[in-house]
């Protein structure tokens, strides 16, 4: 079962690939030393009979046929096992001395390959020449160291491509089967996550190699996947939850208006009552689409240059007449000129959302302020109250959905407002900081510098 | 007013026509994107209502086909989607406007109202004028009865779109959209705070009230019967 899915990895067919072009490699190498070997050996052959040839030739010019057939019969006689061979022929290649079989001369120098020679036999080299009209000698060397080197290389060859061969494939299996195990390992724990144990991870294996980086993405990715699907749980209780409260309510005063409502007035002011709980249903919905739309971040697309004070200028006047009504002083300190990238609705939604609480949570005669500074590390908004500020220990809670701190129950509101200001926030790399305004609350938006563009107007942009 | 409504949800399309018809309107509607697509080539509308999420041909898909083929009728988006950036990429398509389901039927009549009449080329108008009140664009001056009105910005742009929308309803999320470009509903009664400082300067001391609370429903700047 694993050999078929070893020999199928990516990293054997791999390793399979380069050991075929090693070994063409390889081929290619012993093809040229096989040629320039055989090249030498035969040139040094030849110089060997040519040299014996030029001295025979020089026998038989000095002493004429009888000389020369002398000589050649007393080396004979010296070495009758070779190297060398002679014949010397007449014009009918009829054998006058010598121990080669009689032949035609052809080309000077050649190969001959003679069977009858002892138990060696094997291949010769040959050089022809007339000496005279009649008289025709032939020297001949044994080529078998030739052949001896040939096989030689021959056998080199083999032995160290089968080699090759043997530590590629066993090198390939090797390295496949490690990366087949981390796999492996990967797809088990992946396997063990799919049936529904979310806290599983991949174990790390401290090697710092590109598996272990993939196991840490991978790591991170499902604590990241766990975490949002927990904010899902979470957010579908909590909207079972908080739902029903309205959800009671309307049903309660749809069952008053079936058990009491009299006239058509009567009617027409529990409908009105009941549309007005489900607007505030609906707006609940509206608030938790909008975050999550948000918090997907699809909403960045449209960012655009945005004239934040004209923004803020704009929510002061819209937040004026509910400070006044809850008897709230409201007091502004905006720089001019102040500009960001954002999306126009979103920043006011946020902002409104922050003044909308500072006046709703705060009682009356209090004093709320927004203002803004520039400093390096950006633009910054702060709504400043007096009102009961929020306790240190609430603070990281109050921007989950839902979450309402104890004494602002009794008070209208979702418990989505601060969550939507966060999502908002992020959207925009802004930071949300609560801090004590002894006594009261400051809230403290910071755009970083990065998203602002040309702070403060006054002196360089005019208009 | 001539108007086709394209929604596929029965309910909805049969709530719309209904009281569209009640306010007067002749209605025609369509249930999908290529039977809205054939209707609005054929027949001439003064307006469409538009569902985004329709089957076949989409209601974005379907607007951008028509404006594609040059038709500039009126197209009002009402729809479940209600993100920034699906009125964005809604008005993009050629939507002149758009309204997130659930809504209040006063609000779809005062924005039909708003669609139908208006002119089709505003730059050439320099002076509006209802009754004996007088606001001109270009100088951004105001006088009733030929008398000077001083008015801060914001009751300016308010009074004007007031008058450019005169003897229609206007809703209060029509003018928190218009005047303050606020496209959420910042649960102040700004709106009711403006109006009521507006009133006191253009119609206080000058006879006969030309700025109307129609109630359940918004506010109409009308000339006097």
């Amino acid at each position: 079962m694993l050999l078929p899915r070893l020999l199928r990895t990516s990293s054997f067919r791999l390793t399979l690939a380069y050991a075929g072009l090693f070994g063409a490699s390889v081929l290619i190498l012993f093809g040229v030393i096989y040629w320039a070997t055989n090249l030498y050996i035969t040139g040094s052959l030849d110089a060997a009979i040519d040299s014996d040839f030029t001295e025979l030739t020089n026998s038989f010019e000095t002493g004429g046929r009888g000389r020369l057939v002398q000589e050649l019969e007393s080396r004979l006689r010296e070495m009758p096992r070779g190297p060398m061979h002679y014949l010397l022929e007449d014009r009918n290649a009829n054998s006058i001395a010598g121990d080669l079989p009689p032949l035609t001369c052809g080309a000077r120098h050649f190969d001959l390959v003679v069977h009858h020679r002892g138990a060696r036999g094997g291949s010769m080299r040959i050089r022809c020449g007339a000496l005279s009209d009649d008289d025709f000698l032939i020297v001949g060397i044994d080529a078998h160291s030739r052949e001896e080197m040939h096989e030689l290389i021959l056998r080199a060859f083999g032995w160290g491509s089968g080699i090759t061969l043997v530590l590629a494939f066993g090198g390939g299996m090797l390295l496949s089967s490690g990366l087949l195990r981390h796999i492996e390992a990967i797809s088990k724990a992946a396997r063990t996550i799919m049936a529904g144990d979310f806290s599983r991870r991949i174990p790390v294996r401290d090697a710092d190699d590109e598996f272990d980086h993939l196991v840490a993405s991978l790591n991170a990715m499902l604590d990241r996947i766990q975490s949002s699907m927990e904010t899902v749980r979470q957010v579908s209780t909590d909207i079972a939850h908080d739902l029903r409260t309205p959800l009671t309510r309307l049903r309660q005063r749809l069952e008053l208006a079936r058990l009491r409502a009299r006239s058509s007035a009567e009617w027409r002011a529990a409908t009105a009552d009941c549309i007005a709980e489900v607007d505030a249903i609906l707006e609940i919905f509206g608030a938790l689409l909008r975050i999550a739309q948000i918090e997907s971040g699809t909403a960045a697309g449209e960012f655009a240059e945005v004239d934040l004070s004209d923004l803020l200028t704009t929510l002061a006047e819209v937040y004026e007449p509910m400070a006044e009504e809850n008897n709230q002083s409201f007091t502004t300190k905006i720089s001019p000129g102040l500009r960001l990238m954002a999306d126009r609705q979103l920043i006011g939604q946020m902002i409104a959302n922050i003044l909308e609480n500072a006046m709703k949570h705060s009682p009356s005669g209090s004093h709320i302020e927004l203002s803004t500074y520039v400093s390096s590390s950006g633009i910054t908004v702060v709504v400043s109250d007096n009102g009961p500020g929020i306790p240190l220990s609430e603070r990281s809670n109050v921007f989950n959905r839902f979450y309402r701190i104890d004494n602002s129950r009794g008070a209208p509101g979702s418990g989505l407002g601060l969550s939507l200001v966060d999502a908002i926030a992020k959207l925009h790399h802004a930071r949300v900081q609560l801090a004590d305004n002894d006594p009261g609350l400051q809230v403290n938006l910071v755009f970083p510098l990065l998203d602002s563009i040309a702070l403060r107007s006054g002196h360089d942009t005019s208009v | 007013m001539k108007i086709l409504v394209i929604e596929d949800d029965a309910e909805t399309a049969d709530y719309v026509v209904n009281g569209l018809r009640e306010a007067g309107h002749l209605v025609a509607k369509a249930a999908t994107g290529g039977e809205a697509l054939t209707t609005a080539m054929e027949e001439d509308f003064d307006l469409l209502i538009v569902d985004r999420m329709i089957p076949g041909l989409d209601g974005l898909r379907l607007v951008r086909a028509l404006r594609a083929a040059e038709r500039d009728t009126p197209v009002l988006f009402l729809t479940a989607l209600g993100g920034v950036e699906d009125r964005v990429s809604g008005l993009k398509a050629g939507g002149d406007d758009y309204l997130v389901k659930p809504f209040a039927f006063s609000e779809l009549s005062a924005r039909v109202a708003a669609l139908g009449r208006r002119p089709r080329s505003t730059s050439e108008v320099v002076t509006l004028r209802v009754h004996d009140l007088e606001l001109n664009l270009l100088s951004r001056s105001v006088r009733r009865r030929g008398e000077p009105i001083d008015l801060q910005p914001r009751e300016y742009r308010l009074l004007a779109y007031l008058m450019q929308h005169a003897g229609q309803v206007v809703t209060r999320t029509m003018l928190l959209e218009n005047v303050w470009d606020l496209h959420f509903d910042p649960h102040t009664n700004v709106v009711e705070t403006h109006v009521s400082r507006l009133r006191s300067k253009v119609d206080k001391g000058f006879g006969p009230e030309l700025i109307h609370t129609v109630r359940g429903a918004g506010y109409c700047l009308r000339a006097p019967a």
